[in-house]
């Protein structure tokens, strides 16, 4: 369990002070996988850095296991630090050893013997045993991770955090490594905390995710919830990032577009979770206000195994047969009227 | 084999066993100063590159005054260092001649330079691989000896032979003011006395040693880089 209280952290170029981190609190759950999603500049990395105080933060604690990492002397957070693996964008591998001398590296003291058992189960746990004399140069990028994940679980931790480890990867690669990751946090229970700029990796295994601004925590809560209803600007273009309705919108307002939309329509945007999305409440309200729905738009996205959805609707009918349907659908789930002409 | 060789080389058969002697000079000279400089170059290399503000263990004094010696040292002309330094070698050593003499200016001169090899290879190390080695608990020492030198071992080995290389020029100056070696024997015999076989054969044998440096300098690269 990690938990950070009041962290700032400033640096200091020049004259002028930069603030990276300011008065931030955290709590992190033993066995989740906590996402942190932020432009560039908004300060993951250095809060990522904070908890292993690789950076170490001008004010606040962080706390591990109850134990103020802060309050610590040198000798003892070198010792905890082997408990909290770290895997990095650049992958960071050691040019000048194998990929198991690589993975070894943090096992030094310990019986040769014990060494290869442990070394060639770690390998074999990310999928890479077929590499072990292999020099970092002959892999690809997602190799070198897989070989960084083994070296970060070396010593047993039961944290690992991950600086943008799969932005330096293309996508069919960005998703095996989230798969690994998941994989990890189910088969050890190893907390995963992940800083990443993109949505898609906190939407593919993220239980719960803080959203960063300017050093700042703006939001935080589970995965599904936020993507339902982001509060904050910087969360919603997030968010938007995901999908493509806000283009879609535009487009439809268009007058040159490709739709016609009459005076007397309704452009709605509807938005629904998890079990709402059983109820054929579009039909149910067609028939029952005789109005036409005409979904133009459909997206959903799977979150946590909550089914997410939207929908954007032009409703033609009468005045009154309108509001009602909006009215009916307004009771079950989230629904926008988007002005327009 | 002597009598063909006769018209060509007319002096150096006739200095042979000193030419022989003087070869054997500039190996001791290179063998004990460039051990010396490679001990002294590393270890203050490394002190300066973790002093330094970015480094693993910053301290502003330390890196100040190193960087500004060495400088100093590597702003003095070789020959103006041997001439400078007499005093104090004599001091050191007990004498300012011979192989002696000027294995002390040797060491002074070329450790500045070794340092800066040493300063460039391990700056070169990629910053994000020492993160690394913090995030598993390494210690300051640990990642000096298991990451920062290991990592550099071919620019290391790379430093080392231009080193070992410039050495063999300093040693050859060394002989303009007293030392002992090629040089001074092509001073006395190839440039004093006109005997230019002596110089041009002094020449060949200064190629082959530097070659020699360069081709193992060449092979430890090639044999360390992954």
């Amino acid at each position: 369990m990690i938990e950070l209280r009041n962290v700032t952290k400033t640096f200091t170029l020049g004259k002028t002070t930069i603030v990276a981190i300011d008065d931030l609190s955290l709590y992190i759950q033993d066995g989740e996988i906590f996402g942190v999603i932020g432009e560039s500049g908004a300060g993951k990395s250095t809060l990522v850095r904070c908890i292993n105080l690789l950076e170490r933060p001008s004010h606040g604690s962080i706390l591990y296991h109850n134990v103020d990492l802060m309050k610590l002397p040198m000798k003892e957070v070198l010792k905890i630090r082997r408990k909290i693996g770290m895997i990095f964008q650049q992958f960071n591998l050691f040019t000048s050893r194998t990929v198991f001398e690589n993975v070894a590296y943090p096992l030094k003291g310990q019986s040769k013997d014990v060494i290869k058992t442990k070394v060639d189960r770690l390998l074999k746990l990310v999928g890479i045993e077929d590499k072990s004399n292999a020099y970092p140069s002959q892999l690809s990028g997602g190799q070198k991770q897989r070989v960084a994940i083994a070296r970060a679980l070396a010593n047993d931790p039961d944290v690992l955090l991950c600086d943008e480890a799969t932005s330096a990867l293309d996508p069919q690669t960005t998703l095996q490594i989230l798969h690994l990751l998941k994989d990890l946090n189910k088969k050890l229970g190893i907390t995963i905390v992940l800083i990443t700029h993109e949505m898609n990796v906190i939407k593919s295994i993220c239980q719960k995710v803080a959203v960063l601004s300017n050093g700042e925590l703006v939001e935080v809560g589970p995965v599904a919830e936020i993507f339902f209803t982001p509060k904050h600007p910087v969360t919603k273009s997030f968010v938007n990032s995901t999908h493509q309705v806000d283009k879609f919108i535009e487009l439809l307002k268009n007058p040159q577009g490709t739709f016609d939309i009459y005076p007397d329509n309704d452009i709605l945007r509807i938005d629904f979770l998890g079990s709402e999305t059983t109820d054929p409440l579009i039909s149910r309200i067609s028939r029952q206000y005789l109005v036409d729905a005409n979904i133009v738009y459909a997206n959903i996205d799977i979150i946590q195994d909550i089914p997410l959805g939207t929908l954007v609707v032009i409703l033609s009918g009468t005045p009154d047969g309108r509001k009602s349907a909006i009215a009916s659908l307004k009771e079950h789930v989230r629904v926008e009227v988007i002005p327009h002409g | 084999m002597v009598d063909v060789l006769r018209p060509y080389i007319p002096n150096l058969l006739d200095y042979f066993s000193e030419f022989m002697i003087s070869i054997q000079e500039t190996l001791i000279m290179l063998g004990i100063a460039g051990i010396l400089s490679f001990i002294f170059g590393l270890t203050l290399g490394v002190i300066l590159v973790i002093s330094k503000p970015q480094g693993i263990m910053p301290n502003r004094l330390i890196y100040g005054l190193l960087d500004r010696i060495v400088n100093f040292f590597r702003s003095i002309p070789f020959i103006i260092l041997l001439a400078a330094l007499i005093p104090l070698t004599r001091l050191i050593m007990g004498t300012g001649l011979g192989v002696k003499g000027a294995i002390f200016p040797l060491v002074v001169g070329a450790t500045p330079f070794f340092l800066r090899q040493v300063d460039m290879a391990l700056s070169n190390v990629d910053s994000g691989l020492i993160e690394a080695a913090q995030s598993m608990g390494s210690t300051p020492i640990e990642i000096i000896f298991r990451v920062l030198l290991r990592e550099s071992i071919p620019s290391l080995a790379r430093g080392t032979s231009i080193t070992m290389i410039s050495l063999i020029g300093l040693t050859a100056m060394g002989g303009a003011v007293g030392g002992g070696g090629i040089g001074a024997f092509v001073i006395r015999y190839g440039y004093n006395r006109f005997m230019s076989d002596i110089t041009y054969v002094s020449v060949i044998v200064i190629w082959i040693l530097v070659s020699i440096v360069q081709s193992i300098g060449n092979y430890v690269v090639k044999r360390t880089t992954h």
